[in-house]
């Protein structure tokens, strides 16, 4: 895996007291490291694991100083995954996004709630 | 040691089982894979008639969608909300997607502060192809873990 890029991205009006929609975008390579064994015979032979596992393990978002949200994920989550969630937006910060891969590195994206004049 | 408290201490583990290890177990568990869901989710509230909740369940009522038919495992997706309060002292705290039948049985968790305004999430899976069942559990702050779930068929495995 080479890259591994991060943005963030909120709605162009936002007025104080909104429930805004957040979106994360996290550009990473997602793979269990499985493979299927075509002739199991049970459910618990289907799969042997055959390279190591890629993933986003952690997403945190930080409005202004708090930390306000953890995403634990692991490989069973999609490459390059789409985030979204909701914010209440009760003041004018910075919101920044930090994700942590599998090994440990770190991505970051910021950006500013700001409201419509 | 009677029967009666061997049955306590038993059901006690069960539930120290549902409401931490078994949780975390099945949180990272790869190779867990299973047909059927573990008794452990019989510890969680459930709505019980879904047609007609009460105000306490109607807090709890967890919008689940997902596609019906997904055609590639490798990205299926998904969106979770409840309409909730999220107050200082009233408020979900996390939400987690599982699948049992999965070899990765966590889909994530996703953890919530007051300062969300809404419990909302969505995302896409990885899944293993076949008939699947997506079980949520939601942790309110003041009302413990409710779980809802459901069913959907996936064309080609992602895993």
């Amino acid at each position: 895996m080479s890259e591994f890029d991060v943005q963030v991205r909120l709605p162009e009006q936002i007025k104080k007291g909104d429930i805004i929609e957040t979106k994360i975008k996290i550009r990473h390579d997602s793979t269990t490291g499985l493979k299927l064994v075509e002739d199991a015979k049970t459910p618990f032979e289907r799969f042997v694991r055959d390279v190591p596992a890629v993933y986003v393990k952690t997403v945190e978002v930080f409005y202004g100083t708090e930390r306000i949200n953890v995403f634990e994920l692991n490989s069973s989550t999609s490459d390059s995954p789409l985030l979204a969630f909701k914010l209440k937006a009760s003041q004018e910060a910075v919101l920044r996004v930090v994700v942590t891969n599998h090994l440990n590195k770190i991505g970051e994206a910021t950006t500013n709630v700001k409201f419509a004049a | 040691m009677s029967n009666e408290i061997f049955m306590t201490r038993r059901k006690f583990l069960k539930a120290a089982a549902a409401l931490g290890i078994g949780g975390a177990a099945a949180m990272w568990g790869v190779g867990s894979v299973s047909a059927d869901p573990p008794d452990w989710l019989e510890f969680f509230k459930k709505i019980k008639d879904p047609a007609a909740p009460t105000d306490l369940e109607k807090q709890h009522l967890m919008e689940i969608r997902l596609p019906t038919i997904a055609e590639d495992g490798a990205n299926v997706p998904m969106i979770v909300s409840l309409a909730h309060p999220m107050e200082a002292d009233h408020y979900i705290k996390n939400i987690q997607i599982l699948n049992f039948k999965d070899p990765v049985v966590s889909k994530g968790v996703f953890h919530f502060t007051p300062a969300n305004g809404l419990a909302h999430i969505s995302t896409q899976l990885r899944m293993d192809g076949g008939d699947a069942e997506i079980f949520v559990i939601a942790e309110c702050s003041q009302h413990g873990k409710w779980v809802a779930s459901k069913k959907l068929k996936i064309s080609l495995g992602g895993c």
